[in-house]
């Protein structure tokens, strides 16, 4: 991915594999516009890429729609 | 295109002590906890004392019939550790009974949404909080999260060694 790309960090816990997210942004985050495309990060999973589908609050929440599936994984019992 | 608005509700319910939490993290768990606390401050205005919000963390209650594999299998996240409702507030750290409503939420997540719960980190003193949410202010936004850091490592500590799913 472009490292000019904006990053926005999210917590998957509160998203899951939800395939459109709204997201709180960050005062510097807030340059970012509708169809652009942004880095997504979270801990514990592998960065993935987002379209910024619209903003809301006047641009103080972005909705991001992923452009793949979040990971999934098997189960491995040790419960 | 319209877009519902995501709401957090707050469950009236008991929290007996010997209830399980899950709580998903990785390697990077005490800094990507850190930021989500400080990034969602503002969805949780109005929970905290004279109109403030509050500092969340995300976890899952292994109860009301949900198991402990079905909250793994919800999320994406490769590990996860446990620790229990009592040991988690016998450490002083609040606890609420919280559902996010997003009508764009997956349903396997939506499907748990009755056992979320935010574990609450202490508040951080400033009056600023009273109007201001900490992303709107990278001074404010600073101060919270050296606030915020020492908290989490002490609560992250409270969970047991990661598991690998």
């Amino acid at each position: 991915m472009p490292n000019t790309m904006t990053t926005i960090e999210i917590d998957y816990s509160r998203y899951g594999r939800s395939k459109r997210i709204t997201v709180p942004l960050f005062k510097r985050e807030r340059s970012i516009e509708v169809g652009e495309r942004v880095r997504v990060v979270g801990d514990d999973v592998p960065e993935r890429s987002a379209i910024v589908a619209a903003l809301l609050d006047d641009g103080r929440k972005a909705v991001l729609e992923f452009e793949d599936a979040a990971p999934t994984t098997q189960v491995s019992g040790d419960r | 295109m319209w877009w519902a608005p995501v709401s957090i509700t707050i469950r009236a319910e008991p929290a007996p002590a010997a209830i399980t939490l899950v709580i998903h993290m990785g390697a990077g768990a005490i800094e990507s906890v850190v930021s989500a606390a400080v990034r969602n401050y503002g969805e949780y205005r109005g929970l905290g004392p004279d109109g403030s919000g509050v500092f969340a963390v995300s976890v899952f209650a292994v109860a009301g019939g949900i198991t402990e594999a079905e909250i793994v299998e919800a999320l994406p996240q490769r590990s996860f550790a446990r620790s229990t409702i009592g040991a988690v507030t016998g450490a002083g750290f609040g606890l609420l009974a919280t559902s996010i409503i997003d009508v764009d939420v997956d349903p396997a997540i939506a499907a748990i949404q009755n056992v979320h719960h935010d574990i609450v980190l202490p508040a951080l003193d400033d009056p600023r909080l009273m109007t201001l949410d900490p992303l709107e202010d990278e001074a404010l936004e600073a101060a919270a999260r050296e606030h915020l850091a020492p908290h989490v490592v002490r609560l992250l500590a409270l969970f047991g060694p990661r598991q690998h799913r």
